[in-house]
């Protein structure tokens, strides 16, 4: 799976999760402040990612994922 | 649904569901003579008679879980091997069990806590010694209070409601292999040093392990958690089901300071968490994480992960974990306790690397100890700073 599709893939969980349009999101955006998600959507959406890519992210490597971009980087180096 | 089923009571154990794996514990009584195992079977069914809330099985229909009136014989093991929880016992969210001179009671903390626990095992125990040594124990029906209000506690302190709490910061908890200890000291020691520091006993105790942990792990700054008893401030005197609150506090022991200097500021801070306000403030701000998982629509697996990812980030885990049950038996009785020869009490470690659950019988303080770290000499440390601190040992070994 290339970074394109995998971002495709997170968005997809984003609109599922947090009912955020597609269009609305872009690899900079902020999961914080631009996308005003809480510390509940996003721990849903960590939750999610993990079931559609097959992997466990530890508890520690939480706290580095500001961004979408954040989150797409570390699943490029992880998914096949 | 089926008749006398019920998601009454779900909720306050619900976070069981999203541990990592299920909690399952055991209070184990050495007697003073060998068990006899018909007398405890029907000291058993004598008490499952009165105690709806402790004869009921767990059912699930989708994403629901319910509980309802368990109807099956409720056995008692002639083993102290531990049975599989529901799967061995006929539903039942326990299972009791005697071997020569033990009786063990094992359950699923989804259902009961430690207190809530104690309860119904002291009155088996008093069916028993009414039938095996002639006391007399009056034995009352073992009610429940309703489940507590969950969203009038969380109206009452909006400001505990969730919000973008990711920056706490989290101790990294070792999670190898659980490995048994114990620790028996003389009760009426750490009581007189508590004094002379001008502290509570538990106080005391949690400092001095503090002290050894410090060595132990290696490190100046020790986390630990414990948990008070919330049935009094909540309003539900006589709930069976998990009703506490729990506290975090660090122990700054650079420069290797002398008990008394860091143990008065660990004491203000537990004295404050026994205040009432200040417990319900803490339960609302735990339940309402609880409150929220719950809400999720997604499946248990989902919440589960959240539930666990959560508890991280909120800075949750600690170095190790103190749970003080203090007597066993409730309402506390010298008659009963004569019969009782011992006690140990093993709850697994949650979010923390070390667990210590603390007991008080018969003029001891007995710690039972489950440690994941992987290292070597706990007993041994534990006994030097205990004794440097004028407190008698009588145990202090690995049970493997």
């Amino acid at each position: 799976m290339n970074r394109t599709e995998i971002i495709e893939q997170i968005k997809a969980i984003l609109e599922d999760v947090a009912e955020l349009p597609p269009e609305e999101v872009n690899e900079d955006s902020v999961l914080m402040d631009d996308l005003d998600l809480s510390s509940m959507e996003i721990l849903t959406i960590v939750a999610d990612v993990e079931e559609a890519f097959g992997l466990r992210i530890p508890e520690k490597d939480l706290r580095s994922f500001v961004t979408i971009s954040d989150l797409a980087d570390y699943l490029v180096e992880r998914v096949d | 649904m089926s008749a006398g089923r019920s998601a009454a009571y779900i909720f306050q154990g619900v976070m069981y569901f999203y541990r990592p794996a299920r909690i399952y514990c055991r209070y184990q009584f050495k007697m003073q003579d060998q068990v006899e195992p018909e007398l405890l079977q029907q000291a058993l069914d004598s008490v499952l008679a009165r105690a709806d809330y402790c004869r009921q099985r767990l059912v699930w229909e989708g994403r629901d879980a319910f509980l309802e009136p368990n109807d099956q014989p409720c056995t008692v093991a002639r083993s102290a091997a531990w049975r599989k929880i529901p799967e061995e016992t006929n539903g039942y969210l326990f299972s009791l069990s005697c071997e020569g001179d033990k009786i063990c009671m094992d359950w699923d903390h989804f259902l009961m806590d430690g207190r809530g626990m104690s309860r119904m095992v002291t009155q088996v125990l008093q069916e028993y010694t009414n039938r095996r040594y002639g006391t007399e124990f009056a034995c009352p029906k073992l009610s429940c209070s309703p489940p507590y209000d969950v969203e009038a506690l969380l109206d009452r302190f909006p400001s505990c409601r969730t919000k973008n709490d990711m920056q706490g910061q989290t101790v990294q908890t070792y999670e190898g292999e659980c490995r048994r200890a114990i620790l028996r000291l003389e009760k009426a020691g750490l009581v007189r040093r508590a004094l002379d520091c001008r502290v509570k006993p538990f106080t005391c105790l949690t400092a001095l392990l503090c002290q050894g942990l410090q060595q132990y792990l290696g490190k100046d700054t020790v986390t630990y958690s414990y948990s008070v008893d919330t049935r009094a401030a909540i309003g539900a005197p006589d709930a069976m089901y998990n009703c506490v609150a729990s506290f975090q506090g660090q122990a700054e022991l650079a420069g290797d300071p002398a008990l008394a200097e860091y143990a008065g500021k660990m004491d203000a801070e537990i004295r404050s968490s026994l205040e009432p306000e200040h417990q319900l403030y803490r339960m609302a701000q735990q339940m309402s994480w609880v409150y929220e998982v719950t809400k999720l629509k997604a499946p248990l697996k989902i919440k589960s992960r959240v539930f666990q990812m959560g508890e991280y980030i909120s800075g949750i885990p600690a170095d190790f974990w103190i749970s003080y049950l203090g007597d066993p038996v409730v309402p506390a009785s010298g008659e009963l306790m004569q019969y009782i020869k011992g006690f140990e009490v093993w709850v697994p470690p949650d979010g923390a690397s070390l667990g210590f659950e603390v007991g008080s019988v018969n003029g001891e303080i007995i710690l039972c100890i489950q440690d994941k770290t992987a290292r070597s000499g706990l007993p041994e440390i534990l006994r030097k700073v205990m004794e440097q601190e004028g407190i008698p040992v009588f145990q202090a070994e690995n049970l493997g």
